[in-house]
């Protein structure tokens, strides 16, 4: 019998398929505790076994290696799951063939953008759902007259196509959209219910109603991808082995494990990782005022703030620098606040600020205005943020006051002087 | 129509491979096993009781409220359809039902499906193709529990594989 160790992150429909042959022919598969995605896949030993680095991949008891979720459920399965003769074999690959041809494309076209993972673009996604239609209405007809796809019993067709259905009916496939398809549902639900499908994947929820695509999703997911950086590592790692201890947990809160390889492994950062995720979003988007500063004048992008803002969850704050009279040159102190703007990065997505510095070298002040989200500090919603902040009086500004428009129109156009009338000097933008 | 009671609980006695025992028809044309020096009465009773014998598992509480629903709707129904039109009132049932679900109770054949595969074996024996067309659902479900050997027993396979060019329309 087989035995051996699988590599796979969590909760990896692809890596189901060779879960769940193992329960049939009770092969002694063992998934990896220790698998750490985009870390223990990019390791030298990893590559050598496995050299597309692509999980799930298999490595047997007697040191045989196989990539592929197919292809190892292939191996570790039984005869009855692979097909009793040749010709049932050869129909097992055939709807295997089709589940990753005809369904797994259009699948991916439309649930990637909702979780996120890929850029919405209508065209494709329009189609997608064409596409997932026309896959379904040929096995609807099929399994008119037949409980499973090949032979009377469930075999690896079954499961394949079954698990690269999964995404499709837990995220898009609402009652409306899957009635005309009365056969297929039947189908699925028996597959799906069978007690070695549950033992694996757990219970199987059908979609209420179809998700939306949430362009922010793609963007925060993309922005966290690009900023996570090397010392980030360790942590990542760390979070990840959390995972791992509480796979249950997880399936409830976070749908986005679902999704494709490296974009899990990220996506699963910055939700867990951004202290502002506590606080409501409100109304205010951050992401559409920065992109509104950063490309129209101030003349246009002041009023769309004032427009957009939103009190409720978000404030406005006056900093300012506690030490003024011991700064020097205005390059020293220019890199004081690019230093903190540095340490504060991970406050980006949900903070702004323009702080400036006034006044020549040895007679200078800086100070600033920042919006974020919440009514409260936010440097004191984590630790990597409260090593600047002490260095400056904070003050929060009444957003009706007609003083703060002044001071939000002077901070954000960098214009005027600063209290003891030091002439504006230079900027710095945080966003 | 009359259904041989006592061939259909010796075949789902064969089925648990548990011994049938004497099984006779009582004075009241009702069902009486007689085994081990203890008497059972009744169709049903006598299906649990070799149930009690068996090592088949009857699921949880819901899925077996579920199966004494159906040997009721078996006992009651299917056994005492009178005439075409009562079997066609129950084939018309089965075939709504089985058109969401694969198997009567849970997701895998249950004592239910045993059950009403050995009573209405005749009856699907002797459809015309139109009426396998018809109850396409039925077939579906039939065909299926047929290619379970020890299901099966004795009972020749019955012929499914029409070409399906009749249209009927539900």
């Amino acid at each position: 019998m087989v035995s051996g160790t699988l590599y796979t992150y969590p909760e990896n429909f692809r890596a189901y398929k060779a879960l769940i042959a193992a329960k049939y022919s009770s092969a002694d598969i063992k998934v990896d505790p220790n698998f750490v995605f985009g870390e223990t896949n990019k390791s030298d030993g990893f590559l050598k076994k496995f050299p597309s680095g692509k999980v799930p991949a298999f490595e047997s008891s007697d040191g045989k290696y196989l990539q592929d979720g197919n292809a190892i459920a292939y191996y570790v399965a039984n005869d009855q799951l692979r097909g009793k003769n040749d010709f049932e074999k050869a129909q097992v690959l055939q709807w295997i063939c089709f589940a990753d041809n005809e369904i797994l494309p259009a699948s991916c076209a439309w649930v990637f953008p909702i979780l996120g993972i890929i850029q919405y673009d209508k065209k494709a996604f329009d189609r997608s759902k064409e596409d997932v239609r026309a896959a379904l209405s040929v096995l609807n007809s099929y399994l008119l007259t037949r409980t499973y796809l090949v032979g009377e019993r469930i075999s690896l067709a079954d499961v394949s196509v079954t698990c690269n259905l999964l995404l499709l009916y837990t995220h898009v496939l609402e009652p409306e959209f899957r009635k005309p398809f009365a056969n297929v549902n039947r189908w699925f639900n028996t597959v799906v219910n069978q007690p070695n499908f549950r033992a694996v994947v757990g219970e199987v929820k059908l979609c209420t109603k179809a998700a939306e695509v949430d362009p922010k999703k793609f963007q925060q997911l993309q922005g966290a991808a690009g900023k996570a950086g090397g010392k980030d590592k360790k942590e990542k790692k760390e979070e990840k082995k959390e995972k791992k201890q509480a796979p249950k947990k997880e399936k409830e809160a976070e749908p986005v494990e679902e999704m494709d390889a490296t974009e899990a492994a990220l996506a699963a950062e910055p939700k867990s990782r951004d202290p502002f995720e506590v606080l409501p979003k409100g109304t205010f988007n951050m992401d559409d005022y920065k992109r509104c500063y950063s490309n129209e004048d101030e003349s246009k992008s002041i009023p769309y703030f004032w427009e957009k803002f939103d009190p409720e969850n978000y404030s406005i704050w006056m900093g300012e620098y506690k030490y003024n009279e011991e700064l020097s040159k205005v390059f020293m102190s220019c890199n004081l606040i690019t230093g903190m703007y540095q340490r504060l990065d991970k406050m980006r997505k949900q903070a702004f600020a323009s702080v400036c510095l006034f006044g020549t070298d040895n007679d200078s002040s800086i100070s600033g205005i920042w919006v974020w989200r919440g009514q409260d500090l936010a440097f004191t919603l984590s630790p990597d943020w409260q090593i600047d902040y002490e260095t400056y009086d904070w003050k929060k500004l009444d957003p009706k006051s007609e003083e703060t428009k002044k001071l939000v129109e002077q901070y954000f156009s960098w214009t005027g002087t600063d209290k003891q009338g030091r002439k504006f000097n230079q900027g710095k933008i945080f966003k | 129509m009359t259904i041989n009671t006592i061939g259909c609980l010796t075949q789902v006695a064969n089925f648990l491979k548990v011994h049938p025992g004497k099984i006779n028809l009582n004075s009241n044309s009702l069902p009486v096993r007689v085994a081990n020096n203890s008497t059972t009465t009744g169709f049903i009773a006598i299906i649990f009781d070799l149930l009690n014998h068996s090592n088949l598992s009857l699921g949880n509480l819901q899925d077996k409220a579920e199966i004494r629903q159906w040997l009721e709707y078996a006992l009651v129904y299917a056994i005492n359809c009178e005439g075409s039109s009562g079997i066609q009132q129950v084939l018309k049932e089965l075939n709504a039902v089985l058109s969401t679900r694969t198997y009567l109770v849970t997701s895998n054949v249950s004592i239910a499906d045993v059950v009403l595969f050995y009573i209405l074996y005749h009856i699907i024996a002797n459809l015309s193709y139109l009426d396998k067309e018809r109850y396409i659902h039925v077939s579906r479900w039939y065909d299926n529990l047929q290619q379970d050997a020890n299901l099966r027993q004795k009972n020749k396979i019955i012929d499914f594989n029409t070409n399906y060019l009749i249209c009927v329309k539900h």
